[in-house]
């Protein structure tokens, strides 16, 4: 008996860590926790590099985020393929393109920057998400807190972000498929805080830039359209964030509309095209090399096309749903 | 089954010219011997015959398979999958592999665009609102112009992965 005492004391104890160590922590305040991560992100004066992998693709960015007389100012440099630098400030968002010459120009347009990834309000994560700790990781060379957002159905993927263990700022996060295997990935490879940072810095590199083309975005709005449409599938927490109507050089044809679905971490587009005799082949597939589903098909006299972050299988029942209502006069 | 595969991959070897010339006496007595492994040599002559075939449009090849070994829309995300019970080493699951994609172009190309068969012969039988379930050969360029306009338009994308594209939009 004592000799069993002795061999089943280590094994229950073995036992209970790897439950433990498996298991997640239920997190009691989970709107103080993402209201931490966001804060941190916008708060917090910051540089270092960071990468993006999705599918196949991987590109690094060199970050810089501080404040200038009280002004939140973000700088982003692309290392790798074309050159690209992206500016923000309280006002806008701008990212040059020197080969085009051409710079682009987001207004009263929020597009998240890594790593601010959560944003007001954070009511909308826990309606689809379930948030729970699991565990300690190590990025960049930093401690950092797990922090898994489950989705609650089956219409969006699971998050997941480590936050530094000392200043909540998110140094990885994860996007996983049903199968649990990572769609997107972007972690920081070296980060380091303070307030160093010179107002030069946050200059673009390109004075030239006042002579190129300046592209607004979003774009002016023009008149309403002759047809109506609507998803019934639409999954529950997705709201509609854009709609505007793009006449494409990549794509023949009459104008199409292009609408914007957002649940606060996973998105989708929706494309509406008039069919004008152009062929095209029905397909859905799941795009390894850029991570998205996507559906392609017709509803009527009408193409389209569904892309995004979210399950092929809710893409394409989105897609099958649609209905369009031609309008008469 | 280890020695099919073993055989099949000599074959495969000998057409390449890679057998070595102590074993190609051996593998033409078993093609004498084993009429699997005669269907084998004809089919894969006939594979070799098709794709230097000069009536046919030129397929790029080597392009068109490097384009789907890379991006392999694949539908539903299949889970993975073994051949048979016997685990491949790598280079015949590449050699198998190679094998396969160029059996998909060959008879791909054969179907749509061998002269004198209508064009267009499946799509146009598809069901507009049930779409078929594609595993490759899709069209790049339509799927990517909406992935990039996805990409333009998605609060959620990384502005990095934001490409410019030249267009007129207008809001709604």
């Amino acid at each position: 008996m004592k000799a069993f005492g002795k061999g089943i004391v280590p094994i229950i104890g073995l036992l209970v860590c790897g439950v433990v160590q498996a298991g997640s922590e239920f997190v009691s305040d989970p709107l103080s926790l993402l209201g931490q991560l966001s804060h941190a992100a916008h708060d917090q004066s910051y540089s270092g590099t960071y990468v993006v992998q999705r599918g196949s693709e991987m590109e690094s960015s060199r970050i810089v985020h501080t404040h200038i007389h009280g002004e939140e100012v973000t700088r982003i440099e692309v290392l790798d393929g074309r050159p690209r630098e992206i500016i923000r400030d309280g006002k806008e968002t701008r990212c040059y393109y020197p080969v085009q010459h051409k710079i682009r120009i987001e207004k009263g347009y929020t597009r998240r920057l890594f790593p601010a990834l959560i944003e007001v309000p954070y009511e909308q994560y826990l309606r689809f998400y379930e948030i729970s700790r699991v565990g300690m990781n190590r990025v960049a060379g930093r401690d950092c807190q797990r922090i898994l957002l489950r989705a609650r159905d089956r219409q969006r993927f699971d998050h997941e972000f480590c936050a530094d263990a000392n200043t909540d700022l998110i140094l990885k996060a994860v996007t996983y498929d049903q199968h649990h295997e990572p769609l997107e990935t972007l972690l920081f490879t070296e980060v380091s805080e303070g307030d160093s940072t010179s107002p030069e810095l946050l200059k673009s590199t390109y004075p030239e830039s006042n002579h190129w083309k300046k592209v607004f975005f979003p774009p002016p709005v023009v008149d309403r359209l002759s047809y109506q449409w609507s998803i019934p599938a639409l999954p529950s927490g997705f709201g509609q964030v854009l709609q505007m109507s793009i006449q494409s050089a990549s794509v023949p044809g009459a104008p199409f509309e292009h609408l914007v679905f957002s649940d606060g971490l996973s998105s989708f587009s929706i494309f509406i095209k008039p069919l004008q005799g152009e062929d095209f082949r029905p397909v859905q597939a799941r795009l390894q090399s850029s991570a998205l589903s996507y559906y392609s098909g017709t509803v009527g006299q009408h193409r389209i096309v569904v892309v995004g972050e979210i399950p092929q299988e809710v893409v394409t029942a989105i897609g099958q749903s649609m209905t369009i209502t031609e309008e008469t006069h | 089954m280890v020695m099919e595969d073993m055989e099949l991959e000599r074959l495969s070897a000998a057409m390449d010219g890679e057998l070595d010339d102590e074993k190609l006496p051996r593998l033409l007595g078993g093609c004498r011997r084993d009429p699997v492994l005669q269907e084998s040599w004809y089919a894969f002559h006939l594979i070799g015959e098709t794709l230097r075939d000069p009536q046919l449009p030129p397929v790029h090849l080597h392009g068109r398979v490097a384009q789907a070994l890379k991006d392999e829309p694949t539908v539903l995300v299949p889970g993975k999958s073994s051949v048979g019970s016997v685990p491949l080493d790598g280079v015949t699951q590449r050699r198998w592999l190679a094998m396969a994609a160029a059996i998909a172009v060959v008879v791909l190309t054969t179907a749509l665009l061998r002269p004198g068969l209508p064009t267009n012969p499946v799509i146009a039988q598809q069901e507009p609102s049930a779409p078929a379930l594609i595993e490759n050969s899709v069209s790049d360029k339509d799927i990517q112009t909406f992935v990039a306009l996805h990409r333009q338009g998605s609060p959620l994308s990384e502005f990095q992965t934001v490409d410019y594209t030249p267009q007129t939009i207008a809001q709604r």
